[in-house]
């Protein structure tokens, strides 16, 4: 029981995170119908860049809310420079190729400008203190991403349905061309899709680092696949479905790491994937026809 | 001058023409209604003019400014608003959602509100369904809101595409009932393009018959029958036309 409890809040910790990643991830793929194989890749190059900044004395929250522009530019210029003239053309396949190479290209760039060094933030980014309750240790950070990741998410819904930007967002996923028959400037809103998407993903992994302090280069790919994976078992392309995935996908880490063997994690978690996939492609709440690459 | 002034416009798809120079004035105030069997190239002309399709010769001026070349969304802004063919309800979205969103371009908070009341107590049946998904609403109530939506842009050239297609008689009459209270109350310029000439023929003031592509008949919609319109869907040669 004791095990289980702790498992529980440090795998709904750590699936918070994994729900801030996925949240633009699917919205992405609702509004353009492409998986975006260059978000973790993107986030990172944003975490490096906050690590430098942090490193050269710069106070963690403000080095974030760099990073966080760096990364709702650097998702922006992706869209307009790689995505957006194949998606033109109705070349959906090759707009995915297209996603893995740009993915490499970053993480090339974050290799030769920050090297393949694991860094390592200081272990005080945010304040943190364990307590006990009814004879079980418990670190406060799990509660502070979860309820970090409840908070922006609850926030990003209000504005997606109270705002004039958030229902052309919402309209645009639905029907791009009725959007523009309202005077939606459809390019603009995918691109605002695209600012949000790498925004609230690197609120995810700047609580990543303030969880974990070690940043390397690999975190990238395994942003990207966490992601892809919470939406489908969440179900794609809807928020609450992000969150539901990612808290899951988390929840279940932490209880085969707890109970099974940390070395089948990935095995037990692509084993779910599959399962969805064949089984429930829609995911827990999905309401959109299958996933499609 | 003409408030919406469509010139020799010509369109289609790879080789094909749809529309072969077709030219076609709509007045301040004024109800055009252009009639034609499937595949006269009516929703292509109404394509052609909220900017859905290029056409690939001729002009479109919407009150004095050329918007041949404009993006289709640039067009609401300056005055013109469509119900679309086959609805196209954003289907996830509420009914009120869906019918706001028509207010995309606009700011005035207080009347946009208004006006959406004023959509809702005509339409009591709608008004019930107010916050499920417009995908549950009945082919008919989509069919009303999509025109809804289209007003509540307050464009200055309403484009109605076969707004009586896959209804219920019943429901035609209904509707068309709320689009004479509509064009009465707002002054409404509209393009209605039917092929249910019987309707559409009680609410404009004007006609033109399309067949195969070009206008086969124009004129005042008082000095024509239904049965003259259908006659002339079938009388006229083309190869485009089938009943």
């Amino acid at each position: 029981m004791k095990l289980f409890l702790q498992q529980l809040v440090n795998g709904l910790g750590v699936g918070a995170q994994y729900a801030l990643w996925t949240v633009g991830y699917g919205l992405v793929y609702q509004v353009l119908g492409l998986m975006h194989f260059a978000h973790g890749d993107t986030l990172i190059f944003a975490t490096f860049v906050c690590f430098t900044l942090v490193a050269s004395g710069v106070p963690f929250l403000l080095a974030g809310l760099v990073a966080i522009a760096v990364a709702a530019v650097l998702s922006v210029a992706i869209e307009r420079t790689v995505y957006r003239p194949l998606i033109r053309r109705g070349e959906a396949f090759l707009a995915f190729v297209a996603a893995l190479a740009a993915a490499f290209v970053i993480r090339n760039a974050v290799q030769l400008i920050w090297g393949n060094r694991t860094r390592v933030f200081p272990h005080d980014l945010l304040p943190q203190r364990t307590f006990e309750v009814a004879g079980i240790r418990f670190s406060s950070m799990p509660l502070l991403n979860l309820a970090c990741a409840l908070l922006i998410v609850a926030c990003f819904q209000q504005y997606l349905k109270r705002t004039r930007s958030g229902q052309a967002i919402v309209a645009v996923s639905q029907d791009r061309e009725a959007a523009a028959m309202v005077g939606i400037g459809v390019n603009r809103t995918v691109a605002l899709v695209y600012a949000l998407s790498g925004a609230i993903g690197m609120v995810g992994l700047l609580l990543y680092v303030a969880s974990f302090s070690s940043l390397t280069l690999g975190l990238g790919f395994s942003v990207t696949l966490k992601a892809f994976i919470a939406a489908i078992i969440g179900g794609i392309g809807s928020v609450r479905g992000a969150v539901i995935g990612g808290l899951a996908l988390g929840v279940l880490e932490a209880m085969i790491g707890g109970y099974v063997s940390t070395l089948l994690q990935d095995a037990i978690v692509f084993s779910a994937l599959a399962l969805f996939l064949v089984y429930r492609p829609t995911g827990f709440i999905g309401r959109r026809e299958a996933v499609k690459l | 001058m003409a408030l919406l002034q469509i010139e020799r416009l010509r369109a289609g798809y790879a080789n094909t023409p749809v529309l072969r120079d077709l030219t076609l004035d709509l007045e301040q105030g004024e109800v055009v209604a252009v009639l034609g069997p499937n595949g006269a190239g009516k929703s292509t002309l109404l394509k052609a003019v909220s900017g859905m399709i290029r056409p690939s010769y001729g002009t479109v001026r919407l009150d004095g400014t050329d918007i041949t070349a404009m993006a289709a969304n640039r067009r609401v802004r300056h005055g013109l608003a469509q119900s679309p063919e086959g609805r196209r309800m954003f289907p996830y979205m509420t009914t009120e959602e869906n019918l706001r969103i028509g207010a995309y371009t606009r700011r005035d908070r207080e009347r946009i509100d208004e006006d959406v009341e004023h959509f809702f107590s005509l339409w009591p049946v709608i008004e019930r369904r107010r916050t499920s998904p417009a995908g549950l609403l009945s082919g008919g109530e989509q069919q009303i809101v999509a025109i809804g939506r289209a007003v509540l842009a307050e464009p200055k050239v309403l484009l109605l595409d076969e707004p009586s297609l896959g209804l219920a008689p019943v429901l035609i009459e209904d509707l068309y009932d709320g689009l004479r209270r509509t064009v009465r109350e707002r002054h409404q310029s509209v393009v209605l393009v039917e092929q249910n000439a019987e309707q559409a023929l009680k609410l404009a003031d004007r006609v033109h018959v399309l067949v195969g592509g070009e206008i086969v008949h124009s004129g005042p919609a008082a000095d024509i029958t239904a049965a003259d319109v259908a006659g002339l869907y079938f009388s006229t040669g083309s190869t485009e036309t089938h009943p």
